[in-house]
């Protein structure tokens, strides 16, 4: 068949117009695959974080999709970000079903485990994977586990209540008791599901695995703030130390009491909303010599992804709160990237393929390195918990300021890791780790024998809470290099 | 038996502190309903307003506590004003109205202190910082000075009522609002005054329950479900009924710190525990309903 020149041309010229018009209209390229959001966005700053993460994650996905150093397809967000009221599981049932309507493949997020219980039924039903960012609640690896078939498109970036408190039974025995010398500690637990879970692990397991007396436990309700008898009983117990468990925003007169009390026990523990770098402010300094268990702090190099997205993050948002990203900022941004590359291995956004390949996630994100747990471990498809993978990081709040109650509130304030032992990093000055693991333990000596004259001279009231202090203005120091 | 007493000095130190805030802050709301016979359901919010206020003061304007202190108490005393006069003036025939009326306000201002500050909860920097010994009971020096301030202004406003001519004014009123017409009181102006003397002891009781504990938009919760307690316990409208229902309220709160708790479990269903310190609030709620059964006019109200 002979063709003539014009057809030719003809032909050759509405391919080329074409092509170039399916450029600028997208024909031929892989749609977007839709991500749906669902978090407290509007009344906690923990929702915000994880707005702020994913978007984050987003932008920097689909440049490297536009840079052909990831495959497509892209990743959008476009709409599909829903708010669940904080503890309103049927909030949350209806957002998730509607954002499926809407047509995402994926969804992110959850605080709250009440909340997260409302969309588990929906994502059984429609078999939409589910990668929970932020709540702890271990009833829901656990439903994996009891019908995995029903339940397997659940995942979680987070550690769960049980594996938290194993870490912090393991934070007592190797900072608090081999370290700082503590024997007995006094449980300090909001009476809500969290607490109460917290409580019953700490009782159980301190004196027989770490070796420590729990001279007092209290379970105090969400709304009675008023922490002052509370504390003397303490006092009264003896106790070396006070551990706390508060996921709900109790924590800030308990701050400020301990402080104006000089209560002579460190406080070590869980306080969610004390991981924000506004608590600084909203405490006026005295949540000083604190230490709260955290996903990251930004400032400590964890991985080489550490420091580069707490500094795209403080770029971004850092004017508006909560300007230093909170855990679940870390967890949902690794949370997108464990997400993309399921999907670019599944070649698709087919659940049960999917799934597949969101088990075999070998990934090291901001936190450390993710890897699901398999179907046949005792919590299936939580995060493997341990050295190489992903802990806890304990995270002391101090500051170089001379007075803390007067520094600046966006400029004074540290977050340091002072546990596990590999995580005591300060960064160089072109952001590659050091270890300060030296000087936090030459600190920690400095206290045990500060806190030995304390008690030979009979124990002064306030006298082991300047001992702490002095520790904790120690490992400012250590951190800043002085 | 030295234990015992220490920690009955405990009970009675804390209970004596932290019943004088609570008693200041029922005032208001007792006040209101006697004259008036309103249940302004917006008292929390008011103490709220006043304890934003203080803070707004000293976080963005680095105004000193007395002077944010004093602003406050301002603030609280014209929206005592503006309510009365934009509101349950209006409505204030119908109880079940006025009820709804007042609710609404309280969830507005909550609303707008989201939209406005931040949800984050936040500390307002005592009066005195520090605590100090009395004998073996350690107690936050911000306290004391709540404590005093507390019963420096049941005092003044016992005085007020009970010493000057308006005060007896507003006795007047509060026994029989058309007598008070038929003699000549402007009972407008009074329920105005009224308004004002609640909103400013919201606004002092706002700053010191802010100190004591802490801010948030939903801190109005808390101080209006005490006050209700507080005032049905200790007889609606009734000044001395409500003092000593706060005593009550306020041992009962203590008590619940120091006891221990019974841990009851049930086959197959999760475990209670009775009594103990998660039992603090609950205790109020508790008085009240007995109260409510036993003397239903309360402890010091008149039958109707």
């Amino acid at each position: 068949m002979r063709i003539s020149r014009r057809s030719f041309l003809r032909v050759l010229g509405v391919g080329a117009g074409a092509l170039t018009l399916s450029h600028v209209l997208g024909w031929g390229q892989q749609p977007p695959v839709k991500i749906g959001l669902i978090g407290p966005i509007v009344l906690l700053d923990v929702g915000k974080a994880m707005v702020r993460g994913a978007q984050l994650a987003l932008e920097e996905i689909n440049k490297l999709v536009d840079e052909k150093k990831l495959p497509p397809p892209k990743l959008t967000m476009d709409g599909l970000i829903r708010d669940d009221q904080v503890i309103r599981g049927d909030v949350a049932k209806a957002a998730f079903e509607e954002l499926v309507e809407q047509g995402a493949q994926v969804i992110i997020g959850g605080f709250l485990d009440e909340a997260v219980m409302g969309m588990i039924p929906s994502m059984a039903r429609l078999r939409k994977p589910f990668l929970n960012t932020g709540s702890s609640g271990k009833q829901f690896s656990e439903l994996v586990k009891s019908d995995y078939e029903k339940y397997k498109y659940y995942f979680r970036l987070m550690l769960n209540s049980e594996v938290l408190a194993q870490d912090a039974v393991g934070m007592v025995k190797g900072l608090m008791k081999e370290e700082l010398g503590v024997q007995k500690v006094a449980l300090v637990m909001e009476d809500s599901n969290f607490g109460r879970d917290f409580l019953k692990i700490l009782q159980a397991k301190l004196p027989s695995e770490a070796g420590v007396e729990v001279a007092k436990a209290i379970n105090f309700p969400i709304n009675n703030p008023d922490f002052n008898a509370i504390l003397q009983q303490i006092g009264d117990s003896d106790a070396d130390a006070i551990i706390p468990g508060f996921a709900f925003n109790t924590g800030v007169p308990f701050v400020g009491q301990t402080y104006e009390l000089r209560v002579d026990a460190p406080v070590i523990g869980i306080i969610t909303e004390g991981q924000a770098f506004e608590y600084w402010k909203s405490t006026g300094g005295r949540v000083m010599g604190h230490a709260y268990a955290d996903a990251a702090t930004g400032e400590t190099p964890l991985t080489p992804k550490t420091l580069p997205f707490f500094q795209a993050y403080v770029e971004r948002y850092g004017d508006s709160p909560p300007s230093r990203p909170l855990y679940t900022a870390f967890t949902t941004y690794d949370g997108m990237f464990v997400l993309k590359e399921a999907i670019d291995r599944a070649k698709g956004t087919d659940p049960d393929r999917l799934v597949e390949e969101l088990e075999k996630t070998d990934y090291v994100g901001t936190v450390g390195r993710v890897q699901f747990r398999g179907k046949d471990d005792v919590y299936p498809h939580d995060p493997k918990y341990g050295p190489e993978y992903v802990v806890a990081k304990w995270v002391l709040w101090t500051t170089l300021a001379k007075d803390p109650l007067k520094a600046d509130p966006q400029k004074d304030p540290l977050r340091v890791v002072i546990w596990p032992k590999q995580y005591r990093l300060r960064p160089d000055e072109e952001g590659r780790p050091i270890s300060i693991d030296a000087c936090i333990s030459k600190a920690a000596a400095e206290y045990r024998a500060a806190v030995e004259e304390w008690k030979k001279k009979g124990k002064p009231r306030g006298g082991r809470f300047d001992a702490w202090q002095a520790f904790t203005r120690s490992v400012a120091k250590c951190f800043v290099g002085q | 038996m030295e234990q015992i007493l220490v920690i009955a000095e405990r009970i009675v130190i804390y209970t004596v502190l932290i019943s004088a805030l609570y008693a200041l802050v029922a005032l208001g709301f007792t006040m209101i309903f006697g004259v008036a016979r309103v249940l302004n359901l917006a008292h929390g919010a008011f103490l709220m307003v006043g304890a934003y206020t203080a803070w707004f003061a000293q976080q963005y304007l680095h105004w000193d506590l007395y002077s944010a202190f004093a602003l406050a108490v301002v603030v609280c005393t014209l929206l005592g004003v503006v309510l009365y006069h934009g509101l349950v003036r209006h409505v204030q025939r119908s109880p079940i109205v006025t009820l709804i009326a007042t609710l609404a306000c309280a969830l507005i201002i909550e609303e707008l202190i989201k939209i406005f500050f931040t949800t984050n909860t936040q500390l307002l920097a005592p009066f005195i910082s520090g605590s100090i010994e009395i004998d073996k009971t350690t107690v936050i020096t911000n306290r004391i000075v709540a404590f005093g301030a507390s019963w420096a202004a049941i005092i003044l406003f016992w005085l007020f009522v009970h010493r000057t001519r308006w005060g007896k004014v507003i006795l007047a009123t509060a026994q029989d609002q058309e007598g008070a017409a038929l003699v000549g009181i402007d009972v407008r102006r009074v329920y105005t005054l009224t308004w004002a003397i609640s909103g400013a002891l919201a606004g002092i009781a706002g700053v010191f329950f802010a100190s004591w504990v802490k801010i948030d938009p939903f801190m109005w919760r808390d101080p209006l479900i005490i006050s209700f307690a507080i005032v049905v316990v200790g007889g609606l409208g009734s000044l001395k009924g409500s003092i000593v229902a706060a005593y009550l309220i306020g041992f009962l709160e203590v008590l619940m710190t120091y006891s221990p708790s019974m841990r009851i479990c049930t086959e197959g269903f999760r475990c209670f525990e009775f009594l103990g310190s998660s039992w603090v609030g609950v205790s109020s709620l508790l008085v009240l309903i007995a109260i409510l059964f036993i003397k239903p006019e309360g402890l010091f109200g008149r039958a109707e």
